[in-house]
């Protein structure tokens, strides 16, 4: 599928999709370009006065500091970005690997692997990342490492169920027949095959990485300060002057429900998309065959 | 005339206690006279965490807070004569605060020093109130003995070092008892932190032998002569405790002298959310908050002072937030950082620091001052104007010349400093925030690391011989006793005058070599930068009656204070609750 043709997709047949890419294209940019477009510095204090309500110069107010809000909403942006897409790159990474691995060898090694799998999917997720994050010490490129490999040991299940599913395809077992090794195969065979899935896990993961990041920043295990992620700003002062200066946390809050809402929705469109047992079928409302056999 | 010999020898038996007790002058009107009244219950703001131990030996000061309650001092604030409620001389807010003549004698009647020995005389009739704790001690007099034990026990237990820490470890000689009441502190030479070593410091809990023996670490065993008993303590939910019937105290409201305390329990909800605290207070179910025990913060304010009938005032606080440098302490061995162990980098930097807006921004309002803290209890303290040009100089934000300095001193390009800070006392993430821009416009890169508490703690564990990790940290000061804030602060860097001072007996003469000290230290050592008292709220419901805001009468010990309250009752429900 050619970029034209599936933007001309998400557009016609996924149009919430393409609201969330929009959303998805100015969280980038905005994280890409935060020093262009933020009015102020993220911590540079004193800039208004303190918690000034939104004004003409100061559109989303200041906080406590005498911060700009919107500056540090923008720059809020740029740590939901890198930590959305490192953090997921990292786990998918992983959970690639493990999965590939174990589906494929099977036998001891994925018995033994997946037993792992199994005892860290059952310790609870929020609680053991606090405690790594209290040892290693709040940080941005700690917290990217602890979520992307605590996220990637339990996603291995997926990508381990996909290769299994097309491990006993024929072109798998011509390619043996012709005497492959078995990394030629993983990366001639296996890995070219599960890419689609694995896009789309990717993509749908993305958003409760960035809720996670700012629950651990929220609860003070996250992004240091005075970095400005929107969860640590929900929190610390934020949670303290709610009452008086509401635009505190109003804004950073609504930018984050507003981000993750549109990455989910971006997420849901690319996976109907790109799907092929969703293509064309239920997952695709507006397709043709659908329409056709409703007729 | 049966009826009235029975009616005799009930009256009789009625009026024992009260006769054997010496008391049968002290009065307790009846309810609804307009003046004090006995009973009800008061609900106090003190717990935001569950209490530890019951046995100070164990958890050191955090358990004096719920102790004091029970267990009384040698000595205690005379908050009658010399507090708001008397002739105004001291405010009694702040902890380990009350200069020695605004002292007065608790369990015992009154004390002597002489050049090697303190005596104190034991007020006889002074009863253990084992009342209900009948498994742990029958009720029985407060003697000599008791005394020795107790505070020999502290002093001789592994874990109290931190006692003689900065202290003369070979001053004291020993304690006795001379006779039943009669007790005896020998030592090699005056030391004047005798009070708070022996008689309301931290530690000088008196513990009755028996409840050691049947274990001082459990709440249910802790009997003392104060003036409440524990009544039940319930984790994560509250710690109970109920008048004691025979406290030997009293106190005289207008003319009138009445047996303590008025009323019948004292409650601590245990609650460790803030701002559920401050709900719990302005529905009523909280009587009272205010001062270091049950901070009110200042942005509160305008929420509070919404509720009708509730009490709001604006009061300084009683400790000053500083931001200290990790210097070299030679007493103890400990190397400091290079940049922290350079006198013009520490003028530099605190030039280059905008206290005036630190203050606004964190605090709304405070108290700007030097050191060691500005309120009238630190005898010591040196006004702003009174201190050398050279000294005030460091208190004028000017980040040119902070520049300059640092130009000077060899830092032409700045440098990055380490800054630890606990990642949930949102104040100091902010000061530091706030600082770390500031310092940016004079070069210096502030790498902030907000931690965890207990990751903090081990991150900023200094040990001799070695550098820390981190070249400056923010911290709380105390408005406390000057020996303890200025040996505390300054005792490192002039060691030898600080022990002189230590021993010198006359007040006066004293607190001079403290002011000297204080000045030479704030000038030519600068080991920090003091960024002020803040102001807080004292809150009280109308029906909160005969407190005058004291919050400190010994370490962390409130008991005295919360037993001359009393509660009217009628008003509280005439106010709907």
């Amino acid at each position: 599928m050619s970029a034209a043709r599936g933007i001309r997709r998400l557009v016609t047949e996924k149009p919430l999709g393409a609201v969330g890419a929009v959303i998805t294209l100015l969280l980038l940019l905005t994280g890409v370009f935060a020093d262009l477009l933020a009015p102020y510095g993220f911590n540079e204090t004193e800039v208004g006065d303190f918690l000034e309500p939104p004004s003409r110069q100061f559109w989303l107010g200041t906080d406590n500091l005498g911060r700009d809000v919107l500056s540090r909403v923008i720059y809020g942006a740029r740590i939901s970005m890198i930590v959305g897409i490192a953090a997921t790159t990292i786990s998918t990474l992983i959970a690639t690997v493990i999965g590939v691995l174990c589906g494929y060898l099977g036998g001891k090694v994925d018995m033994v692997t997946q037993r792992f799998v199994d005892g860290w999917m059952c310790l609870p997720y929020l609680p053991i990342i606090m405690v790594v994050m209290a040892i290693v010490g709040p940080g941005l490129l700690g917290l990217i490492i602890v979520m992307g490999v605590s996220g990637g040991i339990g996603g291995s299940r997926f990508s381990r169920s996909v290769v299994i599913n097309i491990k006993e395809n024929a072109y798998l077992e011509a390619s043996v027949a012709i005497g492959s090794s078995t990394p030629r195969m993983l990366l001639r065979h296996v890995l070219p095959n599960i890419m689609a899935p694995i896009i789309i896990s990717f993509s749908l993961a993305v958003p409760g990485v960035i809720l996670g990041e700012a629950s651990l920043s929220f609860l003070g295990f996250g992004i240091p300060a005075p970095a400005p992620s929107w969860g640590g700003m929900l929190s610390g002062s934020g949670r303290r002057f709610m009452f008086t200066a509401p635009w505190m946390v109003i804004w950073p809050g609504l930018a984050l429900s507003i981000v993750v809402y549109g990455v989910n929705m971006f997420g849901d469109a690319v996976r109907d998309l790109l799907d092929p047992r969703l293509r064309g079928g239920a997952g695709s409302y507006r397709a043709r065959g659908v329409r056709k056999a409703r007729s | 005339m049966k009826k009235i010999v029975v009616l005799a020898l009930a009256l009789a038996v009625i009026g024992m206690p009260v006769f054997g007790a010496g008391e049968a002058e002290v009065s307790e009107p009846a309810a609804g006279a307009g003046g004090p009244q006995y009973g009800g219950t008061l609900t106090l703001g003190y717990a935001d965490t569950d209490p530890p131990t019951a046995d100070t030996v164990e958890g050191r000061w955090p358990t004096t807070k719920f102790t004091s309650f029970v267990l009384d001092y040698l000595l205690t604030a005379d908050i009658d004569k010399f507090g708001p409620r008397g002739a105004g001389n001291h405010a009694f807010t702040a902890p380990l605060s009350v200069p020695e003549e605004f002292t007065r004698a608790g369990v015992i009647e009154d004390w002597e020093i002489t050049p090697n020995k303190i005596i104190f005389r034991i007020r006889p009739g002074v009863q253990w109130a084992a009342i209900g704790k009948e498994h742990v001690m029958e009720s029985r007099e407060f003697v000599a003995e008791d005394v020795v034990f107790s505070l020999m026990r502290f002093w001789t237990a592994p874990n109290m070092g931190w006692l003689e820490a900065n202290e003369f470890p070979d001053w004291l000689v020993g304690m006795y008892a001379e006779d039943k009441y009669t007790f005896v502190v020998e030592f090699k030479y005056f030391n004047a932190v005798w009070r708070g070593r022996l008689g309301s410091g931290w530690a000088n809990d008196l513990y009755a032998p028996e409840v050691v023996e049947a274990g001082a670490h459990d709440w249910n065993n802790l009997v003392g002569t104060g003036p409440f008993m524990v009544k039940e303590y319930v984790q994560g939910s509250a710690m109970i405790y109920e008048k004691n019937p025979i406290f030997y105290d009293t106190t005289t409201i207008d003319g009138i002298e009445y047996k303590l305390p008025f009323v019948d329990e004292i409650v601590l909800p245990i609650i460790p959310d803030e701002s559920t605290r401050i709900a719990s207070l302005r529905t009523g179910k909280i009587d009272y908050m205010g001062g270091y025990l049950a901070p009110v913060p200042i942005h509160y304010k305008e929420t509070l002072s919404k509720t009708p009938n509730l009490m709001v005032e604006s009061v300084k606080g009683s400790w000053a937030h500083t931001l200290s440098f990790a210097m070299a302490e030679d007493t103890r061995g400990r190397p400091g950082t290079e940049i922290a162990d350079s006198v013009a980098v520490r003028r530099a930097l605190a030039i280059g620091t905008n206290r005036e807006a630190i203050a606004k921004a964190t605090f709304f309002e405070a108290d700007l001052h030097s050191w060691p803290v500005s309120d009238k209890n630190a005898a010591a303290f040196v006004p702003m104007n009174e201190l050398p040009a050279s000294a005030q100089e460091l208190f004028e934000y000017d980040p040119e010349k902070a520049r300059q300095l640092l130009a000077e001193a060899g830092y032409p390009n700045g440098f990055k400093v380490v800054a630890p800070v606990n990642a949930a006392d949102t104040t100091r993430v902010d000061m530091l925030s706030q600082i770390s821009d500031q310092w940016s416009k004079i070069g210096v890169t502030v790498d902030m690391r907000p931690m965890e508490s207990a990751a903090l703690n081990e991150f900023m564990r200094r040990e001799e011989g070695v550098a820390p990790n981190f070249d400056v940290w923010l911290h709380g000061e105390y408005n406390i006793d000057p020996l303890i804030t200025i040996g505390g602060r300054f005792g490192f860097y002039f060691h030898e005058d600080f022990l002189e001072a230590k021993q010198t007996a006359a007040g006066e003469e004293r607190m001079a070599m403290l002011r000297d000290i204080s000045v030479r230290a704030i000038d030519q050592v600068v080991p920090g930068i003091p960024l002020g008292t803040p102001y807080q709220l004292r809150v009280t419901w109308p029906w909160v009656r005969n407190w005058y805001g004291e919050t400190e009468e010994s370490a962390w010990g409130t008991a005295h204070i919360n037993a001359r309250i009393w509660i009217d009752r009628d008003l509280k429900q005439s106010l709907g609750y």
